[in-house]
Order: structure tokens, then sequence, then C-alpha cells
């Protein structure tokens, strides 16, 4: 039960920031296998399933552009952030470096507290 | 033909036919891109076990052709508990009418028709109640009604108490009796009970009829706007007084009649029934006296509380 719950709570904490990790990723053109290999060297595992459905929906909400193109001799998507998507980008950063200061305020004064 | 080429047939089928082929490809691409990063790690092709391992961790074909679709839901967190009232309220008084129904009908000795009333209609109804308020919620909640009409509301008219089962209560009861004043002339012995073989409603009854409906519906619109927006005092009191004087005219129409109950079979009569309707109808007026009297009294409680609740909760300026 305890631990049916943290996992509930964990998607719905990392639901938010994937798509932000997702998006600053995609600054620099990539397609679906490097772009998952990338945030996975930098700490954020996304399984295929949950990528590939959110590459899909954030380029039909008009944040990515693609398309299809032959690297190695092989067919590959790529996908790029779109003009809206780095305005959008930087509204969600700014959004999330006035979360995180105040979580972390929040955090800091209970453990003082506590 | 290998685990994953079947993985993505299985995946194919699951998905919208417009984009099958796209999604495909770009699936195939990224397993293909695996197979030869983990081939390359061991120097040797993957056995059939570490493909099937490969697409296991994707997830069942299903499930991952169902993450591209939009996410649906029929009813929205936000409508839900106003579905979840409306449908419990309907199915409540649902399961009651016609619980009363089946007991009217096993006190008259219809017990096979009784059973069938439970089991069988009143299964079908709550069914078919169950699908028009889902169904009308459905697209209340695709229409985005509560986005449009909350939008432009004031805190100030809030109601100055929190859930109020009064008015809830009072609105089923008035469904219960409509429901039940809809059913009494095809049921008499929803009204005489063992009776109803003996005596039948008089034709002033049926005169009425339409009138006492329109009444008791005009009742329940009323308690439902004192539910909802129990702000509204001056249309309400207006609306309660013009209710209160129809009622009025119906039940003097009533009064005029003469007679309200018969013999239902004129062949059939014997000296001791026509006593006790004689003796119905001589004391009938007097009950409809004091149904007018209980009118009278009822509307002025309730116009008395529709201004005092609305003076306890007018804001100070």
């Amino acid at each position: 039960m305890g631990t049916s719950l943290f996992e509930t709570l964990r998607l719905e904490l990392r639901r938010g920031c994937l798509i932000v990790a997702v998006l600053a990723q995609l600054r620099t053109e990539h397609y679906g296998y490097t772009l998952r290999k990338a945030l996975a060297d930098r700490g954020l595992d996304i399984d295929e399933g949950t990528l590939y459905p959110l590459l899909r929906r954030l380029e039909s909400q008009g944040l990515l552009v693609s398309e299809w193109r032959e690297e190695d001799k092989r067919n590959k998507r790529f996908y790029k952030l779109s003009a809206e998507g780095r305005r959008v980008l930087k509204d969600l950063l700014a959004e999330w470096e006035d979360l995180n200061v105040a979580v972390h305020t929040i955090v800091g004064r209970s453990r003082s507290v506590a | 033909m290998t685990v994953i080429d079947r993985y993505l047939l299985a995946v194919r089928a699951f998905l919208p036919r417009a984009v099958q082929r796209d999604i495909i490809a770009e699936l195939s691409e990224d397993l293909r891109s695996r197979v030869e990063e983990r081939e390359a790690a061991l120097g040797r092709p993957l056995s059939d076990a570490e493909q099937e391992s490969l697409v296991k961790d994707l997830g069942h074909p299903a499930l991952l052709a169902g993450r591209y679709g939009p996410r649906r839901q029929l009813i929205g967190p936000e409508m839900f508990p106003f579905y979840w009232l409306v449908l419990r309220l309907a199915l409540g008084v649902g399961i009651l009418v016609h619980v009363t129904i089946a007991i009217a009908m096993l006190v008259g000795g219809k017990t096979a028709q009784a059973i069938r009333q439970v089991t069988v209609i009143l299964p079908i109804v709550a069914w078919v109640q169950f699908s028009v308020i889902t169904l009308a919620f459905a697209a209340l909640d695709a229409y985005g009604v509560l986005t449009r009409f909350t939008r432009p509301w004031n805190p100030r008219t809030l109601p100055a108490t929190g859930f109020r089962a009064r008015p809830v209560l009072h609105i089923a009861v008035a469904v219960l009796l409509a429901v039940w004043w809809l059913a009494a002339l095809r049921y008499p012995f929803l009204v005489f009970g063992p009776g109803a073989s003996v005596v039948k409603l008089a034709p002033i009854w049926m005169s009425l009829y339409v009138p006492t409906l329109l009444l008791m519906l005009g009742d329940i619109a009323w308690q439902t706007v004192g539910l909802v927006r129990p702000q509204w005092t001056r249309i309400r009191v207006l609306v309660r007084i013009a209710l209160a004087m129809l009622q009025l005219v119906v039940l003097y129409a009533l009064a005029r009649a003469g007679e309200w109950v018969v013999i239902a079979n004129p062949t059939r009569q014997t000296e001791r029934l026509q006593q006790i309707v004689a003796a119905f109808n001589q004391f009938f007026p007097w009950g409809l006296a004091l149904a007018a009297v209980a009118l009278v009294v009822v509307t002025a409680i309730q116009l008395m509380m529709i201004c005092c609740l609305d003076k306890g909760a007018a804001p100070a300026h």
C-alpha cells in the first residue's frame, strides 16, 4: 500500500519534470534512441513506452518539430524544439527555478524546525 | 519472424490506421538500435530470450499503443462530484419508487407482478437511468459547461450554510410524489391498496391530473433552484407564492367536486360499501380544508426561512 502510494506520487512528480527535461534536451536535435541515451547519461532514465508517446504529444502541441532523415543508411526520425517550444521552455524553466527555490526553502525550514 | 517483428505487429494492431506506419517505423528503428548496441557489447547475436527481454521492457503491446492516444475520460474530476450526486439521487429515488410499487402489489395480492417489478423492471430502469445520466454528464463535460458557467462567479453568492441535506431530501420526496402521482391512475392499488378492486377515484381527479402534475414539477423546480441558487431570494419568494396560490386553486376546484371516491363496479355494490364511500366523501372536505391550512402554514414558514437565510447571508458593507 505504502509502496504503491509512493509509486503513484513518484510518477506524478516525474511527469512534469520529464517534459521539461525532454524539451531542454531537444534544444539540440536528436532521434529517439540518442535522446533517451542522452537523458540517461545525465541521470534521467526514461523508457521507450513513455518517451515516444510523449514526443508525439509534444509535437502535436506544436512544441517540437520532426523529420525523417537517413543516417548510417537507416531512416530515423529527428526531433528538435520548435520556436513555440523554445518560448514555452523558457517560461517552464523560469517556473521550475521558482518552484525549486520555494521547495528548497520550505524543506530547509521544515528540517530546521524538525 | 523474430519476436521483435511479432511484437511490432501486435503493437500495430492496436494503433489507429493513420499513424500505424509512422509509429511502427520509429519503434522498429529504436529496437534495432538497441539490439545492435547489445550485440556490439556482447560480440554475438542476441538469443531469442534476450530479444524477448528487450521487448518485455516496452510493456504489453496494447498498453504501449494506448499511450499514443489522447488522454480520454468520459467525465472529468471536476464534473464527477455533480454526476455522482445526481446518479445516487436518481438511483435512490428509482429504487424507492419501485420497491414501494412492489410492496403495494404484494399487499394487493399480485405477488408475481411484485417480483417482476423488482427483478426485471427495476434493473432495466436503473440501467437506463445510469446510461442517460452518464451520457448527459459526459456531454456537459465535453461542452465544458462547468468552465463556462463558473468563470464569472461571485464569492458573495456563496450560501451561508454548507451542504444542504434538507433541500436534497425535499427534492427526493417531491420526485417520489410526482412519480407516485404519474403511476396512480394506472395502478389504483397505489392509492387504495387492496380496496382498489371495489373503489376508484372520481372523475374530478382525472380533470385535475395534469394541473396537479405540473404543480408537482413546479415544486421540484422550485426546490432545485433553492438548492443550487439559494441567493435568488426574490424569485424564490415570488414563485413560492405563485405555486401556493395555484395549489389553493386546485384544492378549491377539488373541494367543489362533491365526490372524490366512487364505487369501481356499480353492479357489485353492497350497502356496506355504499356507506363506506359516502362516509369518505362526507369527511374528505375536512381533509381538503386541513390540507389548505397546512399549505398556507408551510408556505409561510418557507418564506420566513428564505428571508432569514437571506438576511444571515447578507454581506456587511
